[in-house]
């Protein structure tokens, strides 16, 4: 297919794609990688320095920073993706709808729009200080903020794919709406559901890590990059190495996302650099 | 352009109203009960017969509607009720919190416009050179770096390592640097990137074409790409105005500066409903406001929005 070969001709992407699957990999096997048990207070040991004992140096509880480290994959990205994939099945789900049937159309594009007027950020910080702070609270608070733009990408997508001869020809045949939108539709869109994916994931890490940096998320002892930061901080003048593992993770995945959705957008939307719409 | 602004204006008010009726009901929607907060704050066992005292104090007995009547009512009479844990009301604790998250935001905007307005120009010129190379990688990386990691880095190197300026706290101009840098480093890579790619994308239009066969200048030529490309690029910084204020709240944390954003955060983890409602409420309006002068920016600059309008 024409797609995986210009995927595979492109290094930065196929770099990029690698970096995503090591970390998710190492995110799932962290239990027998990891040297020692993330959550292990040994006060004897605090602020070790870099070495073959503690590979990434220990924190202000003797806690292993390597072992920290690799279950904060557990934390940052897998909620990070778990709160996108809840995000996206939104966004498909009314996103479809509204493209295919014009009853539900107006109601759900007005929706989008109340919700849009709000700066995500801002909503996001509402619904946390509304719910109080934690994960799942931030979970809800980014599907709440982030489900509108889906749904009207997902939407105008869909739109254009309906002049595409063959759903054209589906329709004239007489198939029913919902067999169209599975046999024709969604696969056609799955590539582009993808690539919105990919271009946001690196947002959603930096919002998750964030509000767990201010305290808002993830709560301790459970090791996430963005509150290693935030202990980190607290001991900067005594251990400043501490600060530079998570900080350098969260560069190294969200620069990975943002370089592997700039390649997708350029394979999947060839005139997308010579449009206007190249902001 | 008169009348247009004046249309605006008036969508404003089912839009402003909209908001409100947003930010009072999401208090609704909270787990907790703004009167047993009250008690837990103010160290008092919640015992039923005091939750009800309370809800008759703070007006919870109310019918919803009735309330968000009346806390309208306050609003647009400048009042926004009295906080939670200080009892100060909120408008005082504002004012006061302001003038920092303002001259934060406001020299990091500075420094946006600057950066993004000379560097992406420089960018578009030198296509392909080795700045343009520096130039993007910058970008690139600043776009992924965490702004939070980004202020800690800062803050070792020139406060902790250099002792060039203070550690925190907002005494005078130099507690300010490190925070202006590290809100507009993430910013200010976007605007680099909208305006290198809208120049380099406006080179091939015919009036340029136009302008070159006529012999005109070089830098005359590249004032008129400028003016074209500037449309995207007022619209983005009109629409990040309020995303740069909401990003003060991690710079502001970061730093300790006793600015707005530290004030949410803070009224987030004591419950402090009236303190949340009033900053979402304010963020909500400038939100508003900033992108409407964004729009009617643009259509001044550029004559041709006006006619379709």
């Amino acid at each position: 297919m024409n797609f995986w070969k210009k995927l595979l001709k492109d290094r930065i992407a196929l770099a990029s794609l690698g970096i995503i699957l090591g970390v998710i990999f190492l995110g799932i096997f962290a239990p027998y990688i990891a040297p020692h048990d993330p959550l292990a207070v040994n006060l004897s040991h605090k602020f070790a320095p870099w070495g073959s004992e503690y590979p990434l140096g220990s924190d202000y509880l003797g806690r292993c920073v390597l072992s920290r480290l690799l279950y904060g994959i557990r934390t940052t990205i897998f909620f990070a993706l778990l709160a996108m994939l809840i995000t996206v099945s939104i966004g498909v789900v009314l996103g479809v709808l509204a493209g295919f049937f014009h009853k539900a159309e107006g109601v759900i594009l007005r929706f989008c729009d109340i919700m849009l007027s709000f700066p995500s950020e801002l909503l996001m910080l509402a619904v946390v200080g509304m719910l109080g702070a934690g994960i799942v609270n931030i979970i809800i608070a980014h599907v709440v903020a982030k489900s509108a733009w889906y749904i009207r990408m997902i939407y105008s997508y869909s739109i254009s794919y309906q002049k595409k001869p063959y759903i054209l020809f589906s329709k004239t045949c007489g198939n029913s709406s919902f067999t169209i939108i599975r046999k024709h539709l969604l696969p056609i869109l799955f590539a582009d559901i993808v690539m919105l994916a990919t271009l946001d994931a690196g947002g959603v890490i930096l919002s998750i890590s964030g509000l767990s940096f201010l305290g808002l998320g993830v709560q301790p002892p459970t090791p996430e990059w963005g509150m290693m930061l935030s202990e980190a901080k607290n001991v900067m003048s005594i251990a400043p190495m501490e600060m530079f593992p998570p900080g350098f993770m969260i560069l190294i995945v969200v620069a990975a996302f943002n370089f592997l959705g700039d390649s997708l957008r350029d394979i999947l939307d060839p005139q997308y650099y010579s449009s206007k719409a190249k902001i | 352009m008169r009348r247009l602004v004046y249309k605006r204006l008036i969508l404003l008010v089912p839009l402003l109203l909209g908001i409100s009726f947003i930010c009072y009901g999401l208090v609704n929607l909270s787990p907790s009960d703004p009167a047993e907060v009250v008690l837990r704050v103010n160290d008092i066992t919640p015992t039923p017969e005091a939750i009800s005292e309370m809800h008759k104090e703070l007006g919870l007995d109310k019918p919803f509607m009735t309330r968000y009547f009346l806390w309208l009512e306050g609003i647009i009479q400048g009042d926004f009720g009295i906080s939670y844990e200080t009892k100060i009301p909120v408008l005082i604790e504002i004012q006061r919190a302001l003038p920092v998250t303002l001259i934060l935001a406001g020299s990091s905007f500075l420094l946006i416009v600057f950066l993004g307005l000379s560097l992406g120009t420089l960018c578009a010129i030198f296509e392909g050179s080795l700045l343009d190379k520096i130039l993007r990688g910058f970008v690139f990386t600043a776009m992924a770096m965490p702004s939070f990691w980004l202020g800690l880095l800062f803050m070792w190197f020139f406060a902790l390592k250099l002792d060039l300026v203070p550690i925190s706290g907002a005494e005078d101009f130099r507690g300010y640097i490190l925070p202006t840098l590290t809100l507009s480093c993430s910013f200010a890579a976007t605007y680099i990137r909208i305006m290198r790619n809208t120049l380099i994308n406006t080179k091939e239009n015919l009036y340029i074409l136009h302008a070159k066969v006529r012999g005109l200048k070089k830098s005359l030529v590249l004032k008129h790409q400028i003016i074209n490309a500037l449309q995207p690029f007022i619209i983005a910084v009109g629409m990040s105005i309020p995303r740069l204020i909401a990003g003060t709240v991690i710079v502001e944390s970061i730093f300790s500066l006793p600015g707005l954003g530290r004030l949410c955060v803070h009224a987030i983890f004591s419950r402090d409903y009236p303190m949340i409602q009033a900053y979402i409420l304010f963020m909500a309006v400038a939100f508003i406001l900033f992108n409407l002068l964004a729009d009617v920016l643009v259509q001044w600059i550029d004559p041709r929005l006006r006619r379709q309008a």
